[in-house]
């Protein structure tokens, strides 16, 4: 894969020498370079360069929430989906399957083949921190992207049992608490 | 590592909007020009530094660089804004499922957005609230699972010859999902003699398709009022409070098991074979409940049963003499079959006229064209009587198709449709009679584009109108087998068509069924 480069570089095609490569700091200080064109994407930055012009040379942009493993993630999401469409301010994401129905059907909602790939990453954290930086960084297409990646962990779960299981959430319900919110929700268990 | 940092760091974390345009100046730009970036909403704003204290709240915990202990990232440590967006694609039942295992998320399930957004999912508009429930998390409640009888609106039955046609909606002031049977009547317009054929009357008519509303076929109340225990819905039949219970009839709606595997006999399959479907279920099953779902899997949305049986005191359970209930399934249709496109300009619910009895439903289905054929089409291009897709845009006055012009003040127009309209046109029937039973195809033309075209009308009444070859299904005299006879279609318009039998000598008129406009409250 073309953006799966190692050390500072992460950059889309080499063939084309007359790109403009942009460094950006990630927290943990490391410079990254990235075509501009991929930036686009991250419309926190993409505003910005747009008001205030490119960096001059040997500025970098520091992104000070993203650490480096992570920004390189984005950025290989970012220069896969560079000639994606950009969707308009009010599209809104459709979550759910319409086709199946909302009621019984377990469907996983589809994620592109190349996305479902770059989503299986080792630990659920890093898709949390993709999530977070795709907020932070305002990419709208890899946010709606990650929640439903993440949505798709809690339907897999099935029971509130496994839900916390898989996330590490903790039970601070009381048992009163826990009696009530079973008996509002006894109408969505799947019987036995 | 470069040093001279343009952009101020701290601007770009978001800081504070106490920076100022003023007293950066010749420092490089201005940090608060993100914070007035074209579109970004104070709202925005203040969103994202909600954010950011989280996120750096949240990566304090996700993210310990050098491989330390890790604490496992938890849902509820997320911004809420994020929750709300990842609770957003969940149905209702995971829903439900998350809110249950924490006090943080079990308050962000009960934001009533997220329900009323999943009522909404099933109803072709918004409602103006949640009626005469206390929030749409109790209403979506109250009427789960059976929120896919409105989401799918058409339904017809498989009573025998006749069929029914219903459309189901929910009705927000009584909080109620009904299902009501689909009518008309015929006003007949003045007969007029066909120019070709003075021996051959046409005879018009106007159709006033209304929903029965003094008999609802579904009746569904407040499910969540006497809930049922655990799962009980599912194989339990619920009886409907009808009015006809003052006559000692009552009627009880079931669920259907998605099949397991597709039945060998096509009779006891629906919907009927002639109507594609992916998800057929088994017909004539009598009030087993073999064949209703064990869990919520198993639950089809794409049909349910009605059983009718009449009980008078003192005597015994009775309909008619032979069978004391009256079972009958109901499908419904994929939207896909019956919403016009340009390609596909007739298809729709239609209602025809048939000589001795009322009017009947039927499908018009325009079927997609095989694959290779649309390719050989397009190589082919422009082959003879094929018309190349550029005619569709641009201004075609001068396409003519083997001699067909478009006249009249809609020519061009018409034109335009001739260049797109090809392929099959069936007419299916959802309701029928003794002859010519419901799911028994009508009539069928293989192409109403240029290839099915005989004539364009010169004569009255049809002046301008195309006629295409057609087949349609009569009674056949001799035989008790019904057989296809060759017929024409005249294409009137997108919503009407007239259906012309030469051996009866007989005009027959469809026109479309609005739809939305008879599910309106």
């Amino acid at each position: 894969m073309a953006s799966k480069s190692q050390d500072t570089t992460v950059t889309g095609d080499t063939s084309k020498p007359e790109k403009k490569l942009i460094t950006l700091t990630s927290s943990d200080n490391v410079d990254i370079e990235v075509e501009r064109e991929v930036l686009q994407c991250f419309s926190l930055i993409k505003d910005m360069l747009d008001d205030l012009g490119d960096p001059e040379n040997g500025d970098t942009i520091p992104i000070a929430n993203v650490s480096a493993r992570v920004l390189k993630k984005v950025i290989e999401w970012c220069t896969h989906h560079r000639n994606d469409p950009r969707p308009s301010a009010d599209d809104k994401v459709e979550g759910r399957d319409e086709t199946t129905g909302p009621n019984t059907d377990r469907k996983k909602i589809e994620i592109s083949e190349w996305d479902q790939e770059f989503l299986k990453v080792d630990e659920q954290e890093m898709l949390f921190e993709i999530l977070l930086a795709a907020n932070y960084l305002d990419i709208k297409a890899l946010l709606d992207l990650c929640c439903m990646a993440v949505a798709n962990i809690v339907k897999a779960c099935v029971t509130p049992e496994k839900i916390r299981a898989k996330f590490g959430i903790e039970n601070d319900f009381t048992p009163e608490e826990e009696e009530q919110i079973r008996r509002e929700n006894e109408w969505a268990e799947q019987p036995e | 590592m470069a040093t001279a940092v343009s952009m101020d760091r701290a601007f770009i974390t978001a800081n504070p909007p106490t920076y100022h345009r003023s007293g950066v100046d010749g420092q490089g730009p201005s940090p608060d020009l993100v914070g007035i970036r074209r579109g970004r909403t104070r709202l925005r704003e203040q969103d994202r530094s909600m954010s950011l204290a989280s996120s750096s709240m949240a990566s304090g915990v996700l993210a310990i660089p050098g491989g330390q202990a890790k604490l496992r990232p938890t849902l509820s440590d997320l911004p809420p804004e994020l929750i709300h967006q990842i609770l957003t694609c969940l149905p209702a039942r995971d829903l439900a499922c998350v809110s249950a295992t924490c006090r943080s998320l079990a308050a962000h399930g009960r934001d009533d957005l997220l329900w009323a957004d999943l009522v909404h999912r099933n109803l072709p508009s918004k409602l103006p609230g949640p009626g005469p429930f206390d929030s749409f998390r109790s209403l979506y409640r109250a009427h789960y699972p059976y929120w896919f009888v409105p989401r799918q609106k058409i339904w017809f039955s498989d009573a025998e010859h006749t069929g029914k046609l219903i459309l189901a909606r929910y009705d927000h002031r009584r909080g109620v999902i009904e299902g009501y049977r689909v009518v008309a009547e015929k006003t007949l317009d003045p007969v007029t003699a066909w120019a070709r054929n003075r021996n051959v009357m046409v005879q018009t008519y106007n159709p006033k398709v209304r929903l029965w509303l003094d008999d609802p076929v579904i009746l569904l109340k407040n499910n969540a009022v006497a809930p049922p225990s655990r799962g009980q819905y599912l194989y339990r039949e619920i009886q409907m409070p009808m009015a006809a219970e003052a006559q000692h009839v009552y009627s009880s709606f079931s669920l259907c098991a998605r099949p397991r595997s597709p039945s060998v006999c096509p009779n006891r399959q629906w919907p009927p074979i002639t109507i594609p479907s992916e998800s057929r279920v088994q017909r004539n099953v009598g009030s087993s409940s073999y064949s209703r779902p064990q869990h919520l899997g198993q639950i089809s949305e794409y049909a349910f049963r009605i059983r009718k049986w009449a009980h008078f005191p003192l005597t015994h359970p009775s309909f008619t003499m032979d069978s004391p209930e009256n079972m009958t399934t109901y499908a419904t249709l994929d939207a896909k079959l019956y919403t016009p496109t340009t390609q596909k300009p007739y298809q729709g619910i239609w209602v025809g006229d048939s000589v001795d009895h009322g009017c009947e439903f039927l499908l018009f289905l325009q079927r997609e064209r095989d694959r290779r054929q649309t390719r050989d089409q397009r190589s082919a291009r422009p082959a003879r009587g094929a018309v190349p897709e550029s005619a569709a845009e641009g201004p075609s006055r001068d396409v003519s198709l083997q001699g067909v012009t478009a006249t009249g003040a809609e020519g061009d127009q018409r034109s335009n449709e001739l260049a797109i309209e090809q392929g099959s046109l069936e007419g299916i029937k959802l309701t029928g009679d003794l002859f010519v039973p419901r799911g028994e195809i009508s009539f069928i033309t293989d192409d109403v584009g240029p290839k099915g075209v005989i004539r364009v009308a010169d004569e009255e009444p049809f002046r301008g109108t195309r006629v295409v070859r057609c087949r349609s299904q009569v009674v056949s005299r001799n035989s008790r087998d019904n057989r296809f006879i060759d017929s024409q279609l005249f294409l009137i318009s997108h919503d009407c068509i007239a259906q012309y039998c030469q051996v009866m000598s007989r005009f027959s008129f469809f026109y479309r069924v609005d739809i939305d406009t008879l599910l309106q409250i």
